[in-house]
């Protein structure tokens, strides 16, 4: 008896169903049913993976959608075909978007009012007086209506069935079997009495009525669906679904209009913009291989249908650089000649060998992800301007759908198990440690969680729940953009965010169904850079903008291979540090190599040793072969880059374009999937037939092992390279301005103002205080008459202000300033400025122009308000104002000023904590960071600092990293995994830590290898010091 | 003069005495509500715990962390017990929830003359305790407070962080240079009121005594007390019964005053050579009838032996509490002497034992074996809606030969709860059905063994 089920919810019905909709398609085609339908609760979320998964099974998937009516039941519509589609998406919108993110409005009225007409509908009404409403049903739905007839096992069967025979009879409205189905095997029960419990916020035990009493809820096999319905009944489901013939595949190819102008097509005008960018970045002519190249871009791209993609994005970036908006794109998309040519990216295809294929490839057949990043703090305009451009019905954001992982999987699965939460907290904390190898289920299992009874069931739970999706929240900076109205395509639902909607589709449907998506990021450096380029007219007599900046410049090589690289994009971090005087990088190249080396990836696979022995001339290149010299030969041999790698699969053991790239993806998600054990076998015996050893085949398929999900594709780091060099050259060359640009834009980065300005300092640049006088909102540079100009901290620094209130003091401010404090007090009113950012001025020595002891002033400042409420419910401040001077409190010492520094400013210009304790006698005996290069390898020291940073890679086999600062620079110290166990309460929460060590010099990095700690933290009066602590 | 008691781990320390383990362990107790860490063992302190931390926080620090729920309720029991026994010493005590206590020692002057010897009496007194707390002396009671909390000699020095004032305040004083008390009295007192505000003033006025502190004074709870001497020397527990009941006479009268009832009641015969029996009756229920409580009180004795003469009977009624009504009478009709139910439940459970006396109630449950549980005795049954079942429930289904019955409704299937280890994956489908001799029965196939059983019967 052939069947298709009509009545079925995925965990995308979040916390109602336990099945994904592929194991749903997997199994109903298991199961020999001609068609499933996906119906999930006022949802099409799970459409696309039910969509993709029956291209591997022979089962048709019918689009639908249930809904709950309060007074008259329940609804499914199914989808006939692409014009339903659109109606019920639109439907769906509709309900969405008129209640809160996470619900929906929904009346039967609705199926009445809006237009249907492609749509079926099962009906199972509520009660009797429901049934009233099926006259106006039918004749919305004449021929497609049907009443729905579950069967569940339960006492309540008997009398059910009876009704809706009786109804069916009295309506005379036919009538189909269904399942209800919540999961796709029996096995998943206890999960989904989890999931109720979670739902309800109880135990599983406590569930009470409402718990599933059996497995019924399940894809039932068409013999037990023969016992359980009559056999017109089960006929009924396939009379339906032949009539739902609609597939997703119909939805591909819809792009905008606006991107093509008048009298082009797509490709001709992609064609013809391609050719003007090449003139336009290669003015002397372009080399013929890249002219080549492009034309075959061209070629490619016409061929899969692909213009729009570039085109809408060309549009966004030429907005962004009308307004002066920095941005760069990154990612594969930097393998494109023709992006080069667009302006979309930044690095020449000339200088490195780049993979086209990884961008775009034929085998593939996905759209290309071209990813932008632009200044964060500009990003908001870019954003408007694509709503605007398209209107908000076309445009909105993808979805990220937030699922399940391992802490908050224990967390909701231990509570519906019973188990206390106390217990569970404590297995999540200890799980946290990345100590060892084991996975998560091994290390409960040693924590004792197999004693309770619950506990196998406990792991095996929460191990078939990781990945459930949770609810849907919005993308970063995904945005899909619709040829007509977006909820059309897919349904559109409210984000948290207000203002914002997001579509119930994440990045993967889209990629899946070649919607047009473009990627608008958020990088802080490009607008630190944009405002660092905009003083250099002012303030060092040149202008420059991002392509300008001059190339090769050595004095910049030289200052990175001294690891001065504070500030310097993506190569600051502690780890770049250490490795900058190890690879000393000469070239741009050698930058591009730097910024992929030093990440887990390459680390684990154990390239970097190689690679520096090689550059250092210590160990010799050997190719195994010319190919492979082709692919290796720019990094000495060793594969630091995911193309390389690919590049080496294809061409040593002869994986075809395609399944090179399922290569690519297997090394993305490995870890997880364990995918990556199947290409073993292919690997070596592709290698060995090509007469490659096993050693080099082994060798080379534990690299890729190693590099898993980190490796960096060569482009992205040429794309990074690039902001890299920007910056430091601007570093070398105008550090004031550097500084300055920098401060304006925190947060991002790597480092604290505290450390940026102590980093200028140490670069003879002078930095001046905050002043009443003299200070502006952002940080400003002010010209010496020779040298370096110095910086004038602003007053986004002191803690506690709001911009909009000092902006407009600053419009009453006289232009020469304050003479002395009485005259700002009676000058500026109350309304301009509240006594509590008087305060917070005087705290951050903002008034030490005008009056020196800063207790005295806020002294002088404090004063009781009151609010008195007016009539017209606006209530008026009144001041009672004491006489300055009254009482005289005495000056803070250097301690207290540093201390009121850091509370107010979050750090000091005058001497650094450490200085200060040890003027007072209050530290041990010590040596500076500058000092330690001038030890002995291997001698005994003690150093101390502010800790500044903790870091515990999960690639360095539990060693942690702890950076001091102390008034000279920072000391790196390395402590290994058994003294930080020993020792853990003296190191993990210190602000200050004393260390006994061993100084080890390793050519021109040095470290200190931990022996002994203290931390010292009750010695230092100050609170508001932070650590970036295990990122 | 007045003494500030802090006992800042109070309640962890009580609960090292009861289970000693605790002690070579690191123990803390923890808010549940905002996961952090309230009190703490010396163990945990040397750790590097320390209270306000976040669990999660003290987690990474140890391993081996013991953590318990803080108890509110716990911690004030504990401290009014605390207080009775400092009662014997001290008149006038007042309590400082959570975690302290106050001493006036003027009234007492008689006694101690000395601060010196206050203390002396306090450490006495607290010693069986095993705690630990620091007290601090002060002409006014919050300058005693502050000074036991903050560990200073003197009420200059301490910092300002421990006066109970808002935040906001502390703050301004603090960046002002203000760092303690003394720098603040320092400021002349107008000055500083116009500045700062009344707040401060009313606080300054407080700690110099110009403004009396309200205190909210301790007393003990009432409990009745009494002896009675005997007239002859009684060798058996029938010759005690009648003095016993005079004492209980007396004891529903002063409880009739009260209207209250008792729930523990201790009985100390007096021998010869000062020797004592104690008998402690417990009542579940509360109790205030004399007759009833003697027949308690009987019921207990018969259970222990007289080993000597009794002299002198004390009796003492603790755990007073106001009265109960009445559950409905379990016996009705035209007897007069009706007993009512928490009298009845009294009984049995003194004479059976406390564990053995459990009432019944529903849990809204389809399974049958899941579908009732026990329940404290005379507590309400519960919902009743059931589903069709059979009225008569066989405890151990019986396996049957499916061919003598006839299935006639059905099926219901219930799935085994997996969360009980013992039952795994089963099934199982119920029927109704009829036997051939025409018994209705209710029948179940359970997947797992494959066979048919009967569960119950419909008539």
């Amino acid at each position: 008896m052939p069947y298709a089920e009509l009545h079925c919810l995925s965990h995308y019905s979040f916390l109602r169903a336990a099945s994904s909709p592929t194991e749903l398609v997997a199994q109903a085609a298991a199961l020999g049913y001609r068609a499933i339908a996906l119906t999930d609760e006022c949802s099409l979320a799970g459409v696309v993976k039910a969509w993709k998964a029956s291209q591997d099974h022979a089962v048709h998937v019918i689009c639908g959608s249930e809904f709950h009516c309060d007074e008259l039941g329940l609804f499914v519509l199914l989808v006939m075909n692409r014009r339903g589609y659109s109606q019920l998406s639109a439907l769906i919108s509709r309900c969405r978007r008129a209640a809160e993110k996470g619900s929906y409005h929904f009346h039967g009225q609705q199926l009445v009012e809006n237009k249907l007409d492609d749509c079926l509908l099962l009906w199972q009404p509520k009660n009797e007086t429901a049934q009233a409403f099926s006259t106006s049903l039918a004749t919305a739905f004449p021929q497609r209506h049907w009443l729905l007839a579950h069967r569940y096992l339960q006492s309540a069967d008997t009398e059910s069935l009876r009704s809706i025979r009786r109804l069916g009879k009295q309506l005379d409205w036919p009538i189909v079997a269904a399942g209800g189905v919540l999961m796709h095997h029996a096995e998943r029960l206890p999960l989904l009495h989890v999931l109720q419990a979670i739902q309800q916020q109880k135990r599983v035990t406590e569930l009470g009525w409402q718990r599933h009493v059996n497995a019924e809820r399940r894809l039932r096999s068409r013999a037990e669906l023969e016992h359980l319905f009559p056999a017109p009944w089960l006929a009924e489901s396939e009379r339906i679904a032949k009539q739902c013939h609609f597939q997703l595949d119909e939805l591909r190819y819809e792009y905008p209009a606006e991107v093509v102008p008048e009298g082009f097509t797509a490709d001709s005008y992609l064609h013809q913009l391609g050719l003007q960018g090449l003139r336009w970045r290669y003015p002397e002519g372009a080399p013929a291989a890249i002219r080549e190249q492009l034309l075959r871009e061209l070629e490619l791209v016409a061929e899969l249908n692909f213009a729009h993609f570039f085109l809408t994005i060309y549009d966004i970036v030429v907005f962004a650089r009308q307004r002066g908006i920095l941005h760069q794109g990154r990612g594969s998309a930097a393998n494109s000649v023709l992006c080069y040519c667009l302006g979309i990216t930044a690095v020449n295809p000339a200088q490195s060998q780049l993979l086209f294929e990884r961008f775009i490839s034929r085998e593939r057949n996905e759209p290309p992800d071209i990813d932008v990043d632009f200044e964060h703090e500009r990003r908001e305009e870019v954003i408007q301007y694509i709503y605007e451009k398209y209107g908000r019905h076309r445009a909105a954001l993808a979805a990220t759908v937030i699922t399940y992982r391992i802490r908050s999987a224990l967390r909701d699965v231990g509570k519906a198990l019973g188990f206390a939460q106390a217990q569970i907290q404590q297995w999540i904390h200890r799980l946290d440690r990345r100590d060892s190898e084991d996975g998560w289920q091994a290390q409960l299992q040693a924590m004792g969680l197999m004693n309770h009874p619950l506990g196998a069931h406990l792991i095996q739970l929460t191990e078939t729940i990781l990945g459930f999706p949770r609810h849907l929240s919005q993308h970063v900076g995904g945005f899909v953009i619709a040829k007509d109205e977006l909820s059309n395509l897919v349904p559109i639902e409210n984000a948290s965010m207000p203002e914002r909607t997001v579509i119930q589709w994440d990045k993967d449907d889209i990629e899946a169904l070649c919607l047009l998506k473009v990627d608008v990021l958020a990088l802080g450096m490009l607008t630190a850079i944009r405002k660092t380029l905009a003083l250099l007219p002012e303030f060092y007599q040149q202008t420059q903008t991002l392509a300008s900046i001059p190339q090769d410049d050595p004095e910049v090589y030289r200052m990175l291979q001294r690891a001065d690289s504070m500030g310097v994009f993506q190569i600051e971090s502690r780890a770049q540090m250490n490795m900058l005087p190890r690879l000393k990088p000469r070239c741009f190249y050698d930058l591009v190599v730097q910024i992929a080396i030093v990440r887990p990836g390459p680390i684990q696979g154990d390239m970097v040793h190689p690679y520096l022995r090689r550059r250092d001339g210590l160990e010799a290149i050997e190719y195994p072969s010319p190919e492979v010299a082709e692919v290796l030969k720019r990094t000495l041999g060793v594969p630091i880059f995911q193309e390389q790698v690919i590049k080496l699969a294809m061409v040593a053991a002869g994986f075809s374009g395609g399944e090179a790239d399922a290569l690519r993806r297997a090394m993305a998600s490995w870890r997880s999937k364990g995918t990556l054990m199947k290409f073993e076998a292919k690997l070596i015996s592709g290698m060995l037939a090509r007469g490659y050893q096993q050693e080099f085949a082994e060798r080379l398929f534990a690299q890729i092992c190693g590099f898993g999900e980190y490796g960096f594709p060569e482009s992205h780091a040429a794309s990074f390279a690039n902001l890299a060099y920007a910056s430091s050259w601007l570093k070398c060359h105008c550090p004031a301005a550097f500084y300055v640009g920098l401060l304006n834009s925190l947060p991002m980065g790597f480092y604290s103002p505290s450390q940026l300005v102590q980093d200028a300092r140490r670069h003879q640049v002078e930095v001046l205080p905050v002043c009443v006088n003299k200070s502006e909102w952002d940080h400003q540079l002010i010209p010496r008459d020779s040298g370096e100009p110095a910086i004038r901290l602003g007053f986004r620094l002191i803690k506690g202000i709001q911009r909009k209130e000092l902006e407009n003091f600053l419009q009453h401010r006289p232009a020469s300033g304050f003479s002395d404090f009485d005259q700002f007090q009676i000058q500026i009113q109350e309304h301009v400025l509240s006594s509590s950012t008087r305060e917070a001025l005087a705290s951050a020595g903002a008034f030490s122009a005008l009056v020196g002891n800063r207790y005295q002033t806020r002294w002088n400042l404090t004063h009781l308000s009151s609010q008195i409420k007016a009539e017209g419910q606006l209530s008026l401040l009144s001041v009672q104002q004491a006489p300055s001077n009254d009482y005289q409190l005495a000056e803070p010492d250097a301690l207290a000023t540093m201390q009121e520094d850091y509370q107010a400013l979050g750090l000091t210009l005058g001497k650094h904590p450490i200085a200060l304790l040890q003027e007072n006698g209050h530290l041990p005996k010590h040596y500076k960071a500058t000092e330690l290069p001038y030890i002995r390898h291997q001698q005994c020291v003690t150093v101390l600092g502010l800790v500044t940073n903790r870091q515990r890679p999960g690639t360095a086999s539990g060693v942690t990293f702890i950076s001091l600062e102390d008034d000279t620079g920072t000391v790196n110290v390395v402590l290994w995994q058994d003294l930080a166990r020993k020792q853990r309460r003296q190191w993990l929460k210190a602000r200050l830590l004393r260390v006994h060590g061993i100084v080890e010099i390793v050519g021109d990095v040095v470290h200190v290898i931990a022996k002994d700690m203290r931390d010292l933290s009750d010695v230092l009066p100050v609170s508001r010091l932070k650590s970036r602590d295990f990122h | 003069m007045w003494l500030y008691v802090t006992l800042p781990h109070l309640q962890l320390e009580r609960l090292q005495v009861i289970q000693p383990d605790l002690q070579r362990q690191v123990a803390v107790l923890y808010d549940e509500q905002q996961q952090l860490v309230v009190q703490m063992n010396p163990l945990a302190q040397r750790a590097g715990i320390r209270v306000g931390m976040t669990l999660a926080d003290a987690w990474t620090l140890t391993e081996q962390l013991q953590p318990y729920p803080y108890r509110e309720t716990q911690q004030r029991a504990l401290l009014h017990h605390l207080a009775s026994d400092l009662y014997h010493a001290f008149a006038v005590i007042s309590l400082d929830s959570p975690a302290g206590l106050w001493l006036d020692t003027k009234p007492m002057q008689k006694l101690y003359p000395q601060l010196q010897h206050s203390l002396t009496q306090l450490e006495l007194q607290l010693q069986p305790w095993q705690i630990s707390y620091r007290h601090g002396a002060g002409k006014t009671p919050l300058v005693a407070k502050l000074l036991a909390l903050s560990g200073m000699q003197q009420a200059a020095d301490v910092p300002i962080d421990y006066l109970p004032c808002s935040p906001v305040l502390r703050q301004k004083l603090k960046r002002m240079g203000i760092h303690t008390l003394g720098a603040l009295q320092a400021i002349p007192r107008p000055v500083a009121g116009r500045r700062l505000g009344q707040e401060l003033v009313i606080l300054l006025a407080r700690i110099q005594g110009e403004q009396q502190e309200t205190l909210r004074y301790f007393s003990p709870p009432v409990w009745f007390t009494q002896r009675l001497p005997l007239l002859a020397e009684a060798g058996s527990w029938q010759a005690l019964s009648f003095p016993l009941k005079r004492l209980l006479q007396e004891l529903e009268h002063f409880l009739e005053g009260r209207q209250q009832q008792t729930r523990q009641l201790l009985l100390s015969f007096y021998h010869r050579d000062e020797r004592v029996t104690k008998l402690q009756v417990g009542l579940a229920h509360g109790g205030y009838q004399a007759e009833a409580l003697l027949r308690f009180c009987q019921l207990k004795m018969e259970a222990v032996q007289l080993l000597a003469p009794v002299l002198e009977i004390g009796l003492q009624a603790k755990q007073l509490q106001p009265r109960q009504h009445e559950a409905g009478d379990l016996l009705q009709g035209p007897r007069t002497a009706t007993k009512s139910l928490a009298q009845l439940l009294n009984e049995l459970q003194l004479r059976l034992g406390q564990q053995q006396v459990f009432g019944v109630q529903t849990v809204n449950e389809y399974l049958t074996e899941l579908s009732w549980q026990r329940a404290p005795a005379g507590a309400a049954l519960g919902n009743t809606e059931l589903e069709k079942r059979p009225p008569w429930l066989i405890e151990q289904p019986l396996p049957v030969d499916i061919r003598q019955w006839h299935l006639h409704q059905g099926p219901e299937r219930y799935a085994s709860p997996w969360w009980q280890k013992q039952n795994g994956n089963g099934a199982r489908d119920y029927w109704q059905a009829q036997h051939h001799d025409g018994r209705q029965g209710w029948l179940f196939y359970d997947y797992r063994h494959q066979h048919w059983y009967l569960h119950g019967w419909f008539s």
